[in-house]
């Protein structure tokens, strides 16, 4: 459980990002840890942590004391133990959140860290959290999703679901608890961790997920089980008392904001004078809560690279550009890019210009080329096949950010094997690279979503070889284009509305 | 396999009993649920102590009030991995408030006995000697924590308002 | 011809090597080949005993045919990463020494058929020289 994998070429070191929250200081760490025990780069997850490929074990009592340094650790990201517990990107600053995630992910990673009861479960435990009803988290796919809700009342507290996940068997969570009072939370995980610990399978590690013991006892039954332990549980010591809550809270307490008013016409003139700037604009920046400010998203998908991956020298930059437009905060995404928080709308251009100069200023946020993938089997131990040049290729073939603003919000999500890192169950398209005869093929799956309405994807038909995926991944695109109701029509309700028919169509009826 | 108990390697004045296996009268002896539950009359008569072993399967609940006969519930840990043990220990001092002693036994490590004291276990049949020597070394690696446990150690969360607590006289 | 090498990740810094007659090497073309059966227990029983000394971690028989991995992941585990010819010990064999380098920082320029990473498994069987020769494919 202490983040050290060995891998194809060698070790891999995950460290953790608690609810993918950075201060520039720890980005600056990072950076110094790629080059001094790496080489030079690092690898944001799809779990909000970050991966070293190439540290040495002789080193790494020294890497994770620099860590320390800056309050940072890699603790269970590995084994079978409550992992990084994940938040929405936007926490703190999406205009309509009921209340920062952040606060309730900090409270269940303190109570999660060297928990003795449930360091040995029957496998990984994955916990994500939601404060807006739009939801950036993917809380349906993990082992426990939380919303932060409001009762009739007006009172906050919690929408429990649990046994999501994705894997050898994708399954949407289901809600246990509609409304649980915010006092409540930690026994009420607690109730469900001890019913998981004591009844999960041990016998198979493919059916150890408490989502195969969600399904095998049925939700009823299960929810049973957790509600009898809770009342044994409730009010007793695990809870929180208020003041507790009050000092976590204060940890994340806004920045001092300026009083701006909204709109800012530094912005707006700068979004007439540059076309390519006010493509950025309309993929790379979100409202943000505060008036005058912006959340800008920062992509890890460059044409043709690697996605995910950033270098010291990238990451410098990003902790640099932070410090200077964003109050030091930097997050980071489960789509594998980063986030700077809180920029003031009338320096969105300044800071455009300096990712520009870095790279770092690809417009293609939620869109084809923003292709999220796992190492895959250039690095993993467990892949069967690669990810990454599938997903260079692809991005290539939509290299044209014009091409892509048309097509709209998409997603592409790319897994080298079953154990789905690259949540391709979840994506608009999604595909499962396998081997077989020493060939590397390609499962394509449409219309999965990883939000609020979250959906598996589902298989249209034979797989495609490596040298062919990338064009049907353009078929399917194509197909969408044609069909589509209207430019409005996003892919994903496209596919809803029109079924599996046309695209398998379009990708068979020449075989 | 060395027996800890209060921090020292201690000799074991209980005899575990295989299922079939005679018991002698007069010797403190741990038997399965299986056997308690077929020889209960003889065993309740007994002169000397008594001690249970659950599979790690079981919940206490299933001792019913015969949980507090017995001197010492043993509790087991198959494989390291497999921690369903640690929810045992906890319900058995949580819940059922057993006070006798709560021993580890099977694949019991250096690793894991700082978890295992915290979840209430008090006595470790500790696999390897090296482990059992290390045993008060091992118990202080960690100093703070962050939850509640079966133990008396007060998470960080309390020691926190009780300072702020002392802060206000 | 196919036949048997023993592979393992090195404990101290977790690189790839391969058992040689006279112990571990990075190069998979000096790994002793195992023909028959008792010469890959042979491999298989030094390779435990290798570990249980902590020299390695997790060795395992490959099969070879005409000196390449049968097995498209061995190859990659030999040259490194597809789509980093910097990365791996292709960076040192200079195999790709006239390829693109491919990165996350530079966009794409050529069309890269000549690299690595835009090649298919068999493809690039195909392609690969026998030899760790240094010229350009």
């Amino acid at each position: 459980m202490n983040g050290l994998y060995l891998q194809l070429h060698a070790y891999m070191l995950r460290v953790a990002i608690p609810y993918g929250t950075l201060s520039s200081r720890q980005m600056r760490t990072l950076a110094h840890i790629a080059r001094a025990y790496d080489k030079g780069y690092g690898h944001f997850t799809t779990r909000q942590n970050i991966q070293y490929n190439w540290p040495k074990l002789v080193d790494v009592p020294d890497l994770l004391d620099e860590l320390v340094k800056v309050e940072m650790h890699a603790l269970q990201t590995s084994g079978n133990c409550i992992r990084n517990v994940t938040a929405d990107p936007y926490a703190g600053v999406a205009a309509g959140e009921v209340e920062d995630p952040r606060i309730y992910a900090e409270i269940i990673r303190q109570w999660s860290t060297l928990h003795p009861e449930f360091t040995f479960l029957p496998r990984k435990f994955k916990i994500a959290l939601t404060g807006t009803d739009t939801d950036r988290a993917a809380v349906k796919l993990h082992d426990i999703g939380i919303a932060i809700i409001r009762d009739e009342n007006g009172a906050v507290g919690f929408r429990i679901d649990v046994g999501g996940g994705q894997g050898r068997t994708p399954i949407i969570a289901e809600t246990i608890r509609d409304f649980l009072p915010k006092q409540d939370l930690l026994p009420y995980l607690e109730a469900i961790l001890r019913v998981y610990n004591m009844l999960g399978r041990r016998d198979n590690i493919y059916k150890a997920r408490i989502k195969i013991l969600v399904q095998s006892e049925g939700l009823e039954r299960f929810t049973e089980l957790v509600e009898e332990e809770f009342t044994h549980l409730k009010g007793g010591a695990v809870e929180l008392p208020q003041a507790e809550l009050d000092r976590i809270r204060a940890y994340f307490a806004a920045p001092r904001y300026e009083t701006l008013d909204n709109g800012s016409k530094e912005l707006e003139s700068a979004r007439q004078a540059d076309e390519e700037f006010a493509a950025w604009v309309k993929t790379n920046v979100d409202t943000h809560k505060q008036p005058g400010y912006a959340i800008v998203n920062i992509s890890l998908k460059p044409v043709g690279g690697i996605p995910g991956d950033a270098s010291a020298e990238e990451m410098e930059a990003v902790a640099d550009l932070a410090d200077r437009y964003s109050f030091g905060e930097i997050r980071v995404t489960h789509e594998q890019n980063l986030t700077l928080p809180s920029v003031q709308q009338s320096e969105l251009f300044s800071l455009w210009l300096g990712l520009k100069i870095h790279g770092l200023a690809t417009a293609n946020i939620g869109h084809a080329g923003d292709i999220i993938a796992c190492p895959g089997l250039d690095y993993c131990n467990l892949a069967n096949a690669r990810s990454i040049p599938v997903a260079q290729a692809i991005s290539r073939k939509f290299e044209n950010i014009r091409r892509q603003h048309d097509i709209g919000r998409l997603t592409i999500n790319i897994s080298g094997c079953i154990n789905a890192c690259g949540h391709h169950h979840v994506g608009n398209i999604g595909l499962l690279g396998v081997e077989k005869n020493g060939e590397e093929l390609y499962q394509i799956t449409l219309g999965g979503r990883a939000d609020e309405n979250a959906e598996i994807g589902r298989i249209v038909g034979p797989a495609f070889s490596y040298d062919d995926v990338p064009g049907a991944v353009e078929t399917v695109v194509e197909t969408y284009l044609q069909q589509r109701e209207d430019n409005d029509e996003s892919f994903v309700d496209a596919y809803a509305r029109l079924g599996a028919t046309p695209f398998k169509e379009a990708l068979y009826a020449t075989r | 396999m060395p027996l800890v108990k209060n921090g020292e390697i201690t000799p074991d004045p209980w005899t575990h009993i295989a299922d079939g296996e005679d018991a002698p009268l007069d010797a403190p002896i741990i038997v399965s649920t299986d056997r308690w539950n077929a020889e209960r009359a003889s065993l309740v008569h007994r002169n000397a102590p008594i001690g249970i072993r659950l599979r790690n399967d079981q919940l206490p609940d299933e001792l019913g009030e015969d949980l507090y006969r017995f001197g010492v519930v043993a509790i087991e840990f198959p494989a390291f991995k497999d921690g369903r043990a640690y929810t045992q220990a906890r319900l058995l001092r949580e819940r059922y408030r057993f006070t006798g002693e709560v021993r580890a036994f099977g694949d019991v490590l250096r690793d894991q006995l700082l978890f295992m004291q915290r979840c209430g276990i008090d006595a470790f049949k500790i696999r390897k000697l090296a482990d059992a020597e290390a045993f008060r070394s091992t118990i202080g690696e960690i100093s703070v924590f962050f939850q509640p446990a079966a133990d008396d150690r007060r998470p960080v969360t309390a020691l926190r308002n009780r300072a702020v607590a002392s802060w206000a006289y | 011809m196919t036949y048997k090498i023993l592979t393992a990740n090195r404990l101290d810094d977790g690189l790839v090597v391969y058992l040689g007659g006279a112990g571990w090497t990075a190069n998979i073309d000096a790994a002793q080949q195992a023909h028959d059966d008792n010469a890959a227990a042979a491999l298989d029983y030094r390779g435990k005993q290798a570990a249980m000394r902590n020299e390695v971690a997790d060795p395992y028989l490959i099969d070879l045919d005409d000196e390449q991995p049968v097995r498209w992941r061995e190859t990659i585990r030999a040259n490194g990463p597809t789509v980093r010819a910097d990365l791996g010990y292709q960076a040192d064999k200079r195999i790709y020494q006239c390829t693109d380098t491919t990165n996350s920082i530079t966009p794409s320029s050529a069309n890269g058929s000549s690299s690595f990473a835009n090649r298919s498994a068999a493809a690039w069987r195909e392609k690969l020289p026998k030899t760790n020769s240094s010229h350009c494919a």
